[in-house]
């Protein structure tokens, strides 16, 4: 029993530590080709680096952040603080389901509301959008557990020293931090990796400028590698491969940050 | 003064609430008047086999891909939940501490991958493998079952893992002591922990069926019933996030595409309720 | 004629259809100290939050009956937090915030608008003092308050309380955390504050009662048996039940 189940552990250990492996490794030397991170694509993405794809993808996220926070923040205050019993059951099991839907299904939405309805067309701010309608429900779902688990007596005792209602949500926001910024991370992990819903409502495979303005398309890292790897030779492999171990990595830094949040909180 | 600034404060963050229950009726509203006009003119055609939408004469026949979808998902969760629980059960029951931490962590650098690198993994490194084991294309069934799991194994593992070390401690004692072996001690276990353990496996099966990058990177794409591991195959979101990209607006074939779109809504709502619904009857059981 | 701070009329309460207060009518008197017992469950804790209206905050929770504060009836108080800073209160657990030990115990002078700094810290000082606890942090006021004793802590929640000048300090089992020896110190603290504060502090040890209390409130299935003074309680008892706590018999 116990040799047939470590058999199986070990192998799916393996398993997944040469995935990372195998995408990390062949694509870090290509970090070292002159104007990698610097340059615009050339000759059909054969030569030249991927800087407006990290451009695209940071000012996307930095629109998605402008969003989430304030409305997933306040969102999760008011579950967690202000709203009755069954309605905060009610809000929160809403933000569980809309989270089980698939992000295809939010780029569809985000075409016919964003794109088409409002006439924002293939955009960053539909892009922006659409991903801020999903990141919202999965921001509200992680932070409210976080708010939640403030101690009882914490928050009494800020009201018995005759703190308004503001004073204490104050002290609560301060004193789930950690949990605060480990939900920031986790949503922004989940932003810099969405594909699907960029792909429908914001990406443009080629440009040769940045965007100037909210309502031009962008490239982004993800929409990139997928273009690449579908619509051209091996010859620009190289650069995916590039994207696709920045990508990792990036996301492995964001995950060691929620392990060192998850070990602060927990003492 | 301070009176007034207390109430804009709270209805600031119930508007903020609100508008995460507004987005929800918004996104099935969208999604389904989209696809009205293609319910009104295909009908029940809808789910024929054929799917050839920018023929002269159109299909617009879904069943194939419905078909292959199930499939796919059904397999795939299978391979995830079995590989899953027995080595949530291994970290749980058998792993020492460093062989648990070290596990953990491998693991949540792997959901953290973006699909599309998944994709894009399947492409340069396992198709030419299962070329050369003898697949007569690399993007198959097979491909994208496969890095699926490596997508999903993750959440499989780690969601049940949390849910067996949250089983109490006197349960798996109680059962020790009358005299349980290893075995019998962790179907005790599991029994306990089923509510976590449902939960998980909702979830990865939602997520297996509504991955689009993966299966339209490496699944084939052929629009063909699935007969064999290396077919290649059309799952319904591969169609969505292929041909999304450039189909005219408010066309038949756009309505057509958000019906396909509105079924996926429908299945992970329906997933959802039955999830909740079952974690609950269970949570009776267990809890009283 | 000691002066009455508290006068509780009639006062019941409930949890959704559970009776936990029932008709208790009581006075409480200024710069003493009252003590509240009885077995767990007889809705001293509950009691001693009504005080601080700190219920409110439950759904299913309800009271009727007065509570004259001064003569003042609280539940039909409009500012609650100028309510809140003269009668305050301490918890069971010790709850220090998430900052510094300096900016514990000035929270409540920073929410009541304080913004003199000079002030602050003289307030802050006095109070850690008053709470006998500045010797021992004078040279860390700067660290993280979480990073002290559990006695400490406690103290130093109740110097919180003491730097926005309460005229009553509410304890609820102040020391059922603690070890002897911290429990010892905090008894000898309240011991001081009785001459300058009203302390009223829920209890289920007996022994605490007897040591410190002036007056005893002695609850059970929430009713009042038995109030007075305490060495007159102690010598007879009005109450079979009393009598029976006081020997050991229940509780």
């Amino acid at each position: 029993m116990k040799w047939f189940f470590r058999l199986t552990s070990y192998a799916v250990l393996i398993l997944m530590f040469s995935v990372i492996v195998l995408i990390i490794l062949p694509g870090v030397r290509y970090f070292f080709r002159p104007g990698f991170f610097t340059d615009f694509p050339r000759a059909s993405m054969t030569e030249g680096g991927v800087f407006p794809s990290i451009f695209g993808s940071l000012i996307l996220i930095s629109l998605v952040f402008v969003i989430v926070i304030p409305v997933g923040l306040l969102g999760s205050i008011f579950i967690a603080e202000f709203s009755s019993k069954r309605l905060s059951v009610v809000l929160q099991s809403l933000a569980g389901t809309m989270n089980s839907i698939p992000s295809i299904v939010y780029g569809l939405f985000g075409l016919s509301f964003f794109c088409v309805n409002l006439g924002l067309r293939t955009s960053l701010i539909s892009a922006s959008l659409t991903l801020s309608t999903m990141a919202i429900p999965f921001f509200i779902n992680s932070a409210v557990e976080f708010l939640r688990s403030v101690p009882k007596e914490l928050r009494e005792g800020v009201i018995a020293l005759g703190a308004n209602r503001f004073e204490t949500t104050l002290m609560v926001i301060r004193s789930s931090k950690n949990g605060l910024l480990t939900t920031l991370m986790l949503t922004l992990g989940r932003a810099f990796s969405e594909t699907a819903p960029i792909l429908i409502t914001g990406a443009v495979f080629y440009a040769t400028k940045l965007p100037s303005k909210l309502t031009d398309p962008i490239m982004t890292l993800p929409t990139s590698i997928y273009a690449i790897i579908m619509n051209l030779g091996e010859t620009a492999r190289w650069m995916a491969q590039g994207m696709a171990s920045m990508m990792t990595l990036v996301m492995i830094v964001i995950y060691s940050i929620v392990q060192i949040l998850r070990r602060r909180t927990n003492g | 003064m301070k009176k007034i600034g207390e109430t804009l404060f709270k209805s600031i963050v119930f508007t903020a609430a609100i508008l995460v229950a507004a987005a929800l009726f918004g996104i099935i509203f969208f999604l389904f008047s989209e696809s009205l006009r293609a319910m009104k003119e295909i009908g029940w055609d809808l789910f024929s086999t054929e799917w050839f939408p920018v023929w002269e004469k159109p299909d617009f026949g879904i069943r194939t891909m419905l078909l292959n979808s199930i499939i796919l998902t059904l397999w795939t969760s299978f391979v995830v939940f079995s590989i899953g629980i027995i080595v949530a059960l291994y970290l749980h029951s058998y792993a020492n501490k460093r062989e648990k931490e070290l596990m953990l962590r491998v693991l949540e650098y792997v959901s953290g991958i973006p699909s599309v690198v998944l994709g894009f993994f399947g492409i340069v490194i396992v198709a030419p493998i299962l070329l050369k084991a003898g697949a007569w294309t690399g993007q198959n069934f097979f491909n994208a079952s496969f890095m699926l799991s490596v997508l999903t194994l993750p959440f499989m593992i780690s969601l049940s893992y949390q849910s067996l070390e949250k089983v109490p401690k006197e349960i798996s004692e109680a059962a020790v002591s009358i005299g349980a072996r290893d075995f019998a001690v962790m179907i005790v276990e599991l029994r306990y922990a089923m509510p976590g353990i449902v939960n998980a496996m909702m979830s990865v099966f939602n997520r297996i069926f509504g991955e689009t990058m993966i299966v339209l990177m490496v699944a084939g794409g052929s629009n063909l019933l699935v007969r064999s591991f290396f077919d290649p195959i059309r799952p319904l979101t591969a169609t969505l996030g292929s041909e999304l990209g450039e189909v005219e607006v408010k066309s038949l074939h756009y309505s057509a595409l958000f019906f396909i779109g509105f079924l996926l809504l429908a299945i992970s709502l329906a997933i959802t309720l039955l999830t909740n619904y079952i974690v609950r009857w269970r949570e009776r059981w267990i809890r009283g | 004629m000691d002066e009455v701070v508290f006068e509780i009329r009639d006062l019941c309460a409930n949890y959704g259809t559970h009776r936990v207060l029932d008709h208790i009518n009581v006075k409480i008197k200024s710069k003493k100290i009252t003590a509240i017992m009885g077995p767990s469950g007889c809705g001293k804790s509950t009691f001693l939050r009504i005080l601080n209206r700190l219920n409110d905050l439950i759904e299913d929770f309800s009271i009727t009956g007065q509570i004259l504060y001064k003569g003042q009836d609280i539940y039909k108080i409009k500012e609650l937090n100028l309510y809140r800073r003269q009668v305050t209160m301490v918890f069971q657990r010790p709850n220090p915030f998430p900052m510094s030990i300096f900016d514990n115990v000035a929270y409540g002078l920073k929410i009541m608008g304080i913004k003199d700094k000079e002030l602050v810290k003289q307030r802050v000082q006095e109070a850690l003092k008053k709470a006998a606890l500045w010797d021992e942090v004078k040279d860390k006021l700067k660290k993280p308050a979480v990073q002290l004793s559990g006695g400490q802590q406690q103290r130093l929640c109740i110097a919180r309380a003491l730097a926005i000048e309460p005229e009553v300090i509410l304890l609820d089992e102040p020391t059922s955390a603690l070890d002897p020896i911290a429990t010892t110190k905090i008894e000898r603290l309240l011991e001081t504050l009785s001459e300058q504060y009203t302390v009223i502090i829920v209890t289920h040890s007996m022994g605490q009662a007897l040591r410190i209390s002036d007056e005893l409130i002695f609850l059970y299935q929430g009713r009042l048996i038995e109030y007075g003074m305490t060495s007159d309680v102690v010598k007879a008892p009005n109450h079979e039940m009393t009598r029976q706590f006081l020997t050991g018999k229940i509780g």
